[in-house]
């Protein structure tokens, strides 16, 4: 077991909306290793963003958010921290990366410039120096031609040459953590598959850890050594890449993984269904909260909610009829 | 002929001309440029490549919602390449478009019945009165409520609208359905259900689909036949489980490995490709991928390939493959 470098315990994310207060994510706890890169899916509306972005809490907290719980980064409480100390952290020990990288850079700043602005606060730099390690991060992202890159807005650049800028700009004050959120949904398959190497590479090289979130499963079985799975707000699987694909413990992964077809696959074998939506946070059902959805719910399913348990082969399952169903396979 | 033969195309081209100080006069985009294909009934011709490639261009080209600049489209022997839109208005019913986005593909201030509704209005097809039920019915048809009717799409999920999105194209009774990247947008529960009942209603209509994706896995589950596109030329063609199995062409076997599969045990040898597409007004001369593909030689920046056929019914439009 490697060491820690993040440490959720029991994080609980309230908002206040025109719906009033939605609990949009409960209970959730988890941890990343320092080198380790883990995927969190999910399908939209479930709150793997809401997580993340509850770990560099940007969210307003005066007006809008409540948290509870704890979020260890190599130990120290973020949720106990004043907002300057948090800010000290935000962009330098905890980095992150977007979805859409148009709407994410600012359009009146060159490229350049914005990777230097997190180094110059963060790091001290003077502007040689940070436009030195600029030219060098975005050579580290595999850019041809930096010099010209550097001086270049972000409209003048394809998606994919975007994307990899926004991960230098993460990356210019080497941070312990990464964290991806979508960063290739916009994206075509062979950018794609670049973009997801490079995260895979520079993972590798700073050894630091990643949390990649993600709706796409075959994304993560290709980067990833740990998943977590969640759904309306809670993880209900936890394990190693290997078991999860191979023995989905909870129903709704189990959905998940038949419910997508793959290029290498037959075609037209009954694709699986699960029936209904993603209910609102605003009608989050009684008990086990997939039930509704759930081909084996029990009677029991409706009372309480099950637990986080652990299965005999190390799976993390939410479901109460998990280890019945594991034998029945 | 052949009688499952619906739509016939060939050498379609659709360039649009581009004004502006940056480019000469004359100078125009070649979105789509020179393609031939071939729709059958009941059956679905499934449409890869990645963005800018002229997949949506084509596809909105072949039911006449653009006119080609050269080229001849041919539904069901009728040539209705430069059909004005009043003889446009009486073939409309027959080719029907599901759009990707079904948000901004459905007016936000009509009911989803008025929605409907419109359209059997202006087909003055079916009496006023028959078309009440006639709407009701389709609803049960796509898996919605008679008490949809007087929802506003806003009110409805992704998936939701994308299953009227679907009713409405369903409603005139078309032969032929434009796919265009119908599930790219929504979850992947959502997404095997929608591909379920594209499949159902293809199947209980002999509909023939052209579907429009940049996700290869769900073209291989929906296909029978797939073209690849690059840049505005179709580079490879043939039955789904061959292209699949055998892809000629460099790019397909690009696109083919860049595509990540949910087994974490399968390491596959990734083809990485360098830079990125290059701009339609500018094209590259002689074969459109010679600039980033791994098998160049000189001759492909000189000669367009033609297509050929390297095995029955596989085309392919590369010199070496």
């Amino acid at each position: 077991m490697g060491e820690n470098i993040l440490e959720v315990r029991n994080l609980t994310t309230s908002l206040n909306t025109e719906r009033g207060r939605l609990t949009a994510v409960q209970g959730v706890s988890f941890h990343v290793e320092k080198g380790e890169i883990l995927g969190l899916v999910g399908e939209s509306g479930c709150g793997k963003s809401v997580t993340s972005q509850s770990i560099m809490r940007l969210y307003d907290e005066k007006r809008t958010v409540k948290y509870s719980g704890e979020i260890l980064l190599d130990g120290e409480n973020l949720l106990a921290l004043p907002e300057r100390d948090m800010r000290r952290i935000r962009g330098s020990r905890i980095a992150m990366v977007f979805q859409d990288s148009l709407s994410s850079l600012n359009p009146v700043f060159t490229c350049g410039e914005q990777i230097m602005e997190s180094m110059r606060i963060h790091r001290g730099f003077t502007r040689a120096e940070a436009r030195r390690e600029a030219v060098d991060m975005l050579r580290l992202v595999g850019i041809p031609d930096p010099e010209k890159r550097f001086s270049q807005y972000p409209h003048e650049l394809s998606g994919g040459m975007r994307q990899r800028v926004m991960i230098a700009c993460a990356l210019s004050c080497r941070p312990e953590l990464l964290i991806a959120d979508e960063p290739t949904t916009a994206l075509d398959v062979t950018i794609q598959a670049q973009i997801m190497e490079l995260i895979v590479e520079l993972n590798r090289k700073l050894n630091m850890g990643v949390i990649l979130i993600t709706h796409d499963l075959a994304v993560v079985a290709e980067t990833c050594r740990r998943v977590a799975v969640m759904y309306l707000g809670q993880i209900v699987e936890e394990a190693d890449v290997q078991s999860l694909f191979e023995h989905p413990a909870h129903p709704y992964t189990r959905g998940l993984l038949k419910s997508i077809p793959t290029v290498s696959g037959g075609r037209r074998e009954e694709l699986n269904i699960i029936e209904g939506t993603v209910p609102l946070l605003s009608q989050i059902p009684r008990g086990c909260r997939f039930r509704p959805r759930c081909p084996y719910a029990a009677p029991a399913c409706a009372e309480t909610m099950p637990e986080l348990n652990v299965l005999p082969s190390g799976q993390k399952v939410r479901c109460f009829r998990a280890k019945e169903l594991s034998e029945a396979r | 002929m052949d009688q499952s033969l619906i739509l016939k195309a060939e050498n379609i081209k659709t360039w649009f001309p581009v004004r502006g100080h940056i480019a000469r006069d004359g100078n125009c985009v070649k979105a789509v440029d020179g393609v031939s294909l071939s729709l059958y009934r009941g059956k679905t011709y499934g449409l890869v490549g990645e963005t800018g490639c002229g997949k949506s261009t084509l596809g909105r080209t072949l039911i006449r919602l653009l006119e080609p600049t050269e080229g001849t489209i041919l539904l069901d022997g009728t040539d209705i390449t430069h059909f004005s839109p009043f003889w446009l208005q009486l073939y409309r019913a027959r080719m029907q478009m599901v759009f990707q986005d079904p948000y901004s593909s459905l007016d936000g201030r009509m009911h989803v019945g008025d929605i409907l509704m419109e359209t059997l209005a202006i087909q003055k097809r079916v009496p006023r009165k028959e078309r009440m039920e006639l709407v009701l019915q389709i609803l049960t048809d796509v898996g919605l409520l008679p008490e949809h009717f007087y929802r506003y799409p806003h009110e409805l999920s992704g998936g939701q609208r994308q299953r009227v999105g679907i009713a409405r194209a369903l409603l005139p009774e078309p032969e032929l359905i434009v796919c265009d990247e119908p599930v790219s947008a929504l979850d992947v529960s959502v997404r095997s259900q929608i591909i379920r009942l594209l499949l159902e209603q293809q199947r209980s209509r002999d509909l023939c689909y052209l579907f429009i994706s940049h996700d290869m896995s769900v073209v291989r589950y929906m296909a029978d036949r797939v073209g690849v596109m690059y840049l505005g030329h179709l580079v490879e063609e043939a039955d789904t489980d061959e292209l699949f199995e055998h892809p000629r062409h460099p790019y397909t076997q690009v696109l083919l490995s860049a595509v990540p599969t949910p087994d974490p045990r399968t390491h596959r040898k990734r083809i990485v490709l360098e830079g990125d597409l290059p701009s339609p007004l500018d094209p590259p001369t002689g074969c459109p991928f010679h600039t980033r593909c791994p098998r160049s030689a000189r001759r492909c920046g000189e000669q367009m390939p033609d297509m050929r056929e390297c095995a029955p019914g596989h085309l392919v439009a590369c010199h070496f493959s």
